[in-house]
């Protein structure tokens, strides 16, 4: 019989350096924080309106004062918002990597104790004395290095779980830092930055898991990439729903099923400016040819002037805005082309989190969100022939996961029609440049959704 | 609070305590979240973490959300110091002291 090795199990660096009861205390005195600021800052709030009571006299000047006193008191709650987002972040950390390392740790000790029966049954055979013409192995050890090599299994099983268990909580906590962070007045300033420019930040990355099953149903490219204003990089998806009618389609209002997982962390809208240029004759062409969907009627033309009439839904559907117009009758399914383009954006406060769940308090704190509003940029889009209205929505996952969607607006006139709101979905073309592809629906009875 | 300048001046002298005692902990809270963090490593220390970009993902946000604090602190140790100088000057003129701060 052969000598047995050891397994010599050892938990991961990472693991072993983590100390679950400081992350513990990090979240137990950020949550105390985070009431104490709240405390704060109601009272705050009391004492100006103390200040302000019905029928008394007020200087402008205290006027001004108890209205930057409140302004105070809310970025106070706003903070300690983000400070709770945090300590729960924290705490959930603590839980998680308490329970891996413990877990770790008995799996390393189990494997400990049976290097240690290796050490002796390795002794035992070594020294066991072969008799002649009988066995050269002890009796039952064969057995007994079954056993060992049975529970080493085990013990690395067990290990590996609490790694992944580790692991997952590591990009949990992750994730939820980001959010918080995204969400602080710094980064709020850099979401509404007005040279950011949808055009100039996509880009043709590695396929991913999340791109993108409607894009290759199209023989679109599937790699599109677009780096938002914090810097960070997400997947361009064109999401997919099946509806009750048994039929998948391409939607540009969004379903609910859009919320169950991923969380907005920011929609930007803004106007940009995309689509061939006239020298592109023939890449239209080609992009027509490739799938992208039917033509426009002959005499169809984009009404850039009426680009502002465009209202465009919190859930990502748009209508004409106009004396004969009706909210969400003018709707219609955009007609096939590739469009390239420039933009500039404006911020809209995030209605969803992560840290919080679907509703999060803090994106929608106050002072934190700085419109963008460039009416200089809009004005020189509008002069662009290729001017389209755009929104994007940038989304994370619970385990730190990225993907945006986005749609492009512009307004159709086709010939014997009536003038309507063309909806695309955003994709990035074979050259790393923003296109889109046509909405072929909206959600009704939706019972899938996928991307 | 009656309707009277008078009744108006007894607000003005309690506020600007109650201004710093709000601005105090924020400062605070704000110092001890980042002197935890701080403790994690940048680079390749050893973290409480224990995962190197998980802790700079903590730390990062630390410092953004300290940031907010320290601004949001500021603002309101402004808001007592205006306070204060219009509650001493109130006798002699009127809360339009206030009118000199440029918030």
């Amino acid at each position: 019989m052969k000598q047995l090795t050891w397994a010599n199990l050892r938990m991961s660096q990472n693991l072993q350096t983590s100390d679950s009861t400081a992350v513990g205390r990090m979240g137990a005195a950020t949550l105390a924080s985070a009431g104490e600021l709240e405390r704060k800052s109601n009272d705050l709030t009391a004492l100006a309106g103390r200040l302000r009571q019905p029928g008394s006299w007020l200087s402008a000047a205290a006027t001004v004062f108890i209205n930057t006193a409140r302004e105070q008191a809310r970025s106070v709650l706003t903070i300690s918002q983000l400070m709770h987002q945090l300590g729960q972040a924290l705490n959930a950390l603590a839980a998680d990597l308490g329970v891996a390392k413990a877990e770790a740790m008995a799996a390393v000790a189990q494997s400990r104790r049976l290097d240690n029966d290796v050490s002796e049954l390795n002794l035992r055979v070594s020294s066991f004395v072969m008799l002649p013409l009988g066995s050269n192995t002890p009796p039952g050890a064969e057995e007994e290095a079954a056993r060992i090599a049975n529970g080493q299994n085990s013990a690395s099983v067990a290990l590996w779980a609490a790694e992944h268990r580790a692991i997952e909580a590591w990009k949990r906590a992750g994730a939820a830092f980001d959010f918080v962070r995204d969400a602080t007045p710094a980064m709020s300033k850099k979401w509404a930055d007005p040279n950011w420019d949808p055009a100039e930040h996509v880009f043709q990355g590695k396929l991913t898991a999340l791109s993108c099953g409607a894009l290759a149903a199209r023989g679109l490219p599937t790699g599109g990439m677009i780096t938002g204003p914090n810097g960070k990089d997400y997947p361009l998806i064109v999401p997919q729903v099946l509806n009750i009618d048994g039929k998948w389609v391409t939607p540009s209002r969004e379903s609910p099923a859009t919320s169950d997982e991923w969380h907005e962390v920011a929609v930007r809208q803004g106007v940009t400016s995309f689509g061939y240029k006239a020298s592109g004759v023939s890449q239209w062409a080609v992009a027509l040819g490739g799938g992208a969907g039917a033509p426009y009627p002959e005499g169809s033309a984009f009404d850039k002037k009426r680009l502002n009439d465009i209202q465009i839904l919190s859930d990502g559907g748009a209508y004409l805005h106009g004396p004969e117009d009706i909210p969400g009758g003018t709707v219609k399914e955009a007609s096939a082309e590739a469009q390239r383009g420039k933009g500039n954006g404006v911020w809209v406060a995030p209605v969803r989190g992560l840290a919080a769940g679907k509703t999060s308090t803090a994106p929608d704190g106050i002072g934190l969100v700085v419109g963008a509003a460039s009416g200089v940029l809009t004005a020189l889009h509008l002069n662009d022939s290729r001017a389209a209205r755009y929104r994007v929505v940038f989304e994370e996952d619970a385990a730190g996961n990225r993907q945006a969607r986005m749609e492009l607006y512009r307004v159709t006139n086709a010939p014997g029609a009536k003038e309507g709101v063309d909806i695309m979905a955003a994709y990035v073309d074979e050259h790393g440049e923003l296109a889109g592809t046509p909405v072929t629906g909206e959600p009704a009875g939706v019972t899938a959704y996928a991307h | 609070m009656a309707n009277s300048p008078g009744a108006f001046l007894g607000s003005l002298l309690v506020y600007p305590g109650a201004v710093a005692a709000a601005a105090a902990p924020v400062r605070a809270m704000g110092n001890a979240v980042l002197g935890s963090a701080s403790g994690l490593p940048s680079g390749n220390g050893v973290a409480v973490v224990g995962e190197p970009a998980c802790a700079e993902a903590l730390l990062s946000t630390c410092r953004l959300v300290v940031e907010a604090m320290t601004s949001s602190a500021d603002g309101l140790n402004k808001l007592g110091q205006a306070l204060a100088v219009a509650a001493a000057t109130y006798r002699f003129a009127d809360s339009s002291a206030l009118s000199g701060w440029s918030w």
